[in-house]
């Protein structure tokens, strides 16, 4: 059982967890992720500004934001890489920087910077991560053999990492993020660097695995594909979450705007981009 | 044809300047290197330069011109592997980059000459050339010839690197070739002592100069380039005015030739698509239900858990997988396989030391049974001083494991003890069989033992305490100076003071070794003995055991210092 603590600073985007402030929330009813009052300060930049934000289990939910808007600075407290200057962060229920090992055996990551074991071929990190999250031997073999056949590793698997390509490091890396079958998955920009054949292929899985239960976090600059996947959508500028929605919810709040407005152009909207044409005459 | 803009060159000069000075303000350990370089290398080449200045200009002939031959022989062969070696810490020799733009061959090949003169290896190798000018200007004409001929040499010896450089482009890409120059560098940089020693034993004995006499190195060397260069110079000294200009005169066509070869080479390497590095991916035609189903497959069985045996249940499995891991990383990781390596080397020191000097009493052969546990001592220390810091950007991922921190320590100390107990098995069993001090064999292993816990167990607070960030794979001669740590002179003071620490931690057992065979008294060695290896083991688990927690509490800071790029 996790207490979640007082009522944080709410704004327009807080949602139904925050109006219950002092709920008990069992771990196998809590949100997939909750974070609260996350604060990240850089000198004096404050990266993450007081950032709340809840995530349903089986949500597929995308993180967008401009370059810097503090995106992988978000994801990294969540998954405990880095220490919050405040606030908390719970995964299934588990508070991230109480009790962090627990909250990794929740968790699959898949960093914007890829810092697997190169020199392992793709077939031994498979293994390796296995058993770092204490799957029985015999599960692991045929799990990694499974995961290597379907991200089309299979013929690259004793091949050493550092021999992949961009691509193939990020299948890989997928690979052991999905190996022990999380609650949650946390994906930093996935899909860069990644071929289309891939990308639909790790676009099916992630689908299939939500609808299985599995909570996907993921951040991404490919609008697109966000729009295809998400159930609903944060986005977040200067640190601060800007909006929070359903794409339907988002076209809503976003006056001015058509009904079937892309989320590109939403998105633009709302972090405040201005398509400001440069007087570039001398290419004419 | 010969088609080259002055302004291109200028500003590829530009280029190359302005490369040269961010390599000092973008990077400290840069400046700190170059300081050592000139504190240090300057130095060693001034005084190379002098000593063959002086030998130019007093040993009898022929013994000075065979002097030159050997130089310049040296100089050619290292400008040939130099530039090899520093490929990828040095861009202002990388041409691929200069591909998008559109430069003729001539205006590339130019641009790089000039290049050349902003290594700082190239101001030893103008001080070298200094001294071939001055040691041989007997006159004026001599003088003049040999300036010329140096400044043909100067053609062929960069015209060469580039060449090799050119013609080896897709090689030094390749990822098997860097791992190799880090090995090899740091091979170099380690035998050098074993090299000095056996070189003045070889130059030390008999007449120095009648070796070199007939020896005749020239008889070979004049049909190379460099020779070709020497001749020149010998002939123009002996008055042979004929030989001298053949000899010049081969030279540069000699250089013309190497000059356009590089040339060629260049111009290849431009119109050859890029194929260094790259991984072939076989797309298999999979279905996407299939591949779908397979993923529902692989994650279908739900247990995160361990539900196998004792050994699995006990975390003895993680423990193991997590030293294969480390061994396999000692092996296939160049910079890990160089600290591995210079672990070992240290080993053979002390095994080879005492027959290199012989009449050294502390070197005695009776010193050597002794020596192994110390040296093991160092070579561990090596290996577990900054074990955290040696994961380098993985250590996230390792992070990220639901693994308790107890076992990542374990199963790093693992990975170390094993290696130390090979060492510390040969050393012992080897110098027990060179000084036939059988007798010492098993104190000696159980010291070494002790030792080892209790080198580990500190190693295992340096490495949560006191992290290092180790640079991920850099190639050439900086890379044996980030190999262990690049982190600044208060780390390594840091380091050195846990070095300090280990020692005196180390201390009970160095005593429970050596008080009673100074008194005299081995029987001690009865309760001593074990004593001393109790308190090793009880030394490692404990701090192990209080450290483990604070390194899962200092995670992200941990993280900070060591993956920080």
């Amino acid at each position: 059982m996790t207490t979640f603590p007082g009522e944080a600073n709410t704004s327009a985007t807080t949602n139904q967890a925050l109006q219950h402030p002092h709920m008990e929330v069992s771990s196998s009813n809590a949100p997939a992720i909750m974070a609260r009052d996350l604060v990240r300060v850089f000198g004096q930049k404050m990266a993450v500004n007081h950032l709340n934000l809840t995530v349903q289990r089986g949500e597929f939910y995308g993180f967008l934001g401009p370059n810097g808007a503090g995106k992988s600075t978000t994801i990294k407290m969540m998954v405990g890489l880095l220490r919050p200057t405040s606030g908390s962060v719970w995964v299934g229920g588990v508070d991230v920087w109480k009790d962090p090992i627990r909250a990794h055996s929740l968790m699959g990551v898949l960093p914007e910077v890829l810092n697997i074991y190169e020199r392992l071929s793709g077939r031994e990190f498979l293994v390796f991560a296995g058993h770092m999250y204490g799957i029985p031997a015999g599960d692991i073999r045929r799990r990694a053999e499974d995961l290597l056949q379907v991200l089309t590793l299979i013929d690259d698997a004793d091949k050493l990492i550092v021999d992949y390509s961009v691509g193939m490091r990020k299948k890989i890396a997928l690979a052991a993020a999905l190996i022990h079958r999380p609650e949650v998955i946390f994906l930093d920009e996935p899909f860069e660097g990644i071929d289309p054949i891939s990308s639909r292929v790790i676009r099916d899985i992630l689908r299939e695995l939500t609808q299985r239960g599995t909570t996907v976090f993921f951040s991404s600059h490919i609008m697109e594909v966000v729009e295809r996947l998400c159930t609903r959508v944060g986005i977040i500028n200067q640190g601060t979450l800007v909006a929070e929605g359903t794409l339907q919810e988002l076209r809503e709040r976003a006056s001015g705007e058509e009904k079937d407005a892309t989320l590109e152009d939403l998105f633009l909207t709302i972090v405040g981009a201005r398509s400001e044409h440069q007087n570039l005459s001398w290419l004419e | 044809m010969l088609v080259i803009h002055p302004d291109k060159i200028r500003w590829l000069f530009w280029l190359r300047w302005k490369l040269f000075l961010r390599g000092f303000t973008r990077e400290k350990s840069r400046i700190i290197s170059t300081i050592f370089m000139v504190v240090f290398g300057f130095p060693l080449f001034a005084g190379i330069a002098l000593v063959t200045y002086i030998a130019y200009r007093f040993l009898p002939a022929p013994a000075n011109a065979e002097i030159l031959f050997l130089v310049l022989t040296v100089v050619y062969l290292l400008w040939m592997a130099l530039p090899l070696l520093e490929f990828t810490v040095n861009e202002g020799l990388d041409v691929s980059k200069l591909l998008l733009f559109p430069l003729t061959r001539s205006e590339l090949m130019v641009s790089l000459l000039f290049s050349t003169l902003l290594d700082i290896p190239m101001l030893g190798l103008i001080l070298v050339f200094i001294a071939v000018v001055a040691g041989w200007a007997s006159s004026l004409p001599v003088a003049l010839l040999t300036l010329v001929a140096v400044l043909i040499f100067y053609m062929q010896v960069v015209g060469i690197s580039q060449l090799v450089l050119a013609a080896l482009m897709s090689t030094l890409q390749s990822r098997r070739f860097r791992d190799l120059s880090i090995i090899l560098i740091a091979l170099f940089s380690m035998s050098c002592y074993l090299i000095q020693q056996l070189l003045l034993r070889g130059i030390g004995t008999g007449d120095f100069v009648t070796n070199i006499e007939r020896a005749r190195f020239s008889l070979y060397l004049q049909w190379t380039p460099p020779g070709m260069t020497a001749s020149a110079i010998q002939q123009a000294s002996l008055g042979n005015w004929g030989a001298s200009f053949a000899w010049l005169g081969v030279s540069l066509v000699t250089a013309v030739l190497v000059l356009y070869l590089w040339a060629r080479v260049l111009e290849r390497s431009l119109s050859t698509p890029e194929v260094g590095g790259a991984v072939r991916v076989r797309q298999r035609k999979a279905s996407r239900a299939a591949a779908v189903e397979a993923a529902a497959v692989a994650t279908a069985t739900r247990p995160r858990v361990a539900g196998g045996g004792i050994l699995e249940h006990s975390g003895f499995t993680q423990v193991f997988i997590i030293a294969i891991k480390e061994w396999k990383y000692f092996w296939r990781d160049p910079q890990l396989k160089a600290m591995l390596l210079s672990s070992l080397y240290i080993v053979i020191i002390f095994l080879v030391g005492p027959f290199l000097n012989p009449g050294d009493s502390f070197n005695s052969l009776g010193f050597l049974s002794f020596s192994a546990p110390l040296a093991v001592f160092f070579s561990v220390f090596t290996l577990s001083y900054n074990t955290l810091g040696m994961e380098r950007q993985s250590l996230t991922t390792l992070f990220l494991f639901p693994v308790k921190p107890l076992r990542i320590l374990l199963g790093k100390n693992l990975a170390v003890a094993v290696i130390g107990i090979v060492e510390l098995l040969i050393l012992s069993l080897a110098s027990a069989a060179l000084s036939h001090g059988w007798p010492l064999v098993l104190p000696v292993l159980a010291m070494g033992l002790a030792g080892i816990g209790v080198v580990i167990g500190c190693g295992n607070v340096s490495s949560v305490f006191l992290p290092q960030r180790m640079r991920q794979m850099q190639r050439g001669f900086q890379a044996t100076g980030s190999s262990s740590g690049n982190a600044g002179c208060i780390r390594g003071l840091m380091s050195f003071l846990m070095l300090g620490v280990s020692l005196v931690v180390l201390s009970p057992v160095i005593v429970a070794l050596f008080f009673p065979l100074y008194f005299h008294i081995r029987w001690v060695w009865v309760f001593s003995i074990p004593a001393a290896l109790l308190y090793g083991i009880v030394f490692h688990q404990l701090v192990t055991w209080l450290v483990a927690p604070r390194m899962l509490a200092r995670a992200p800071e941990i993280l900070e210092i060591t993956t920080r790029e």
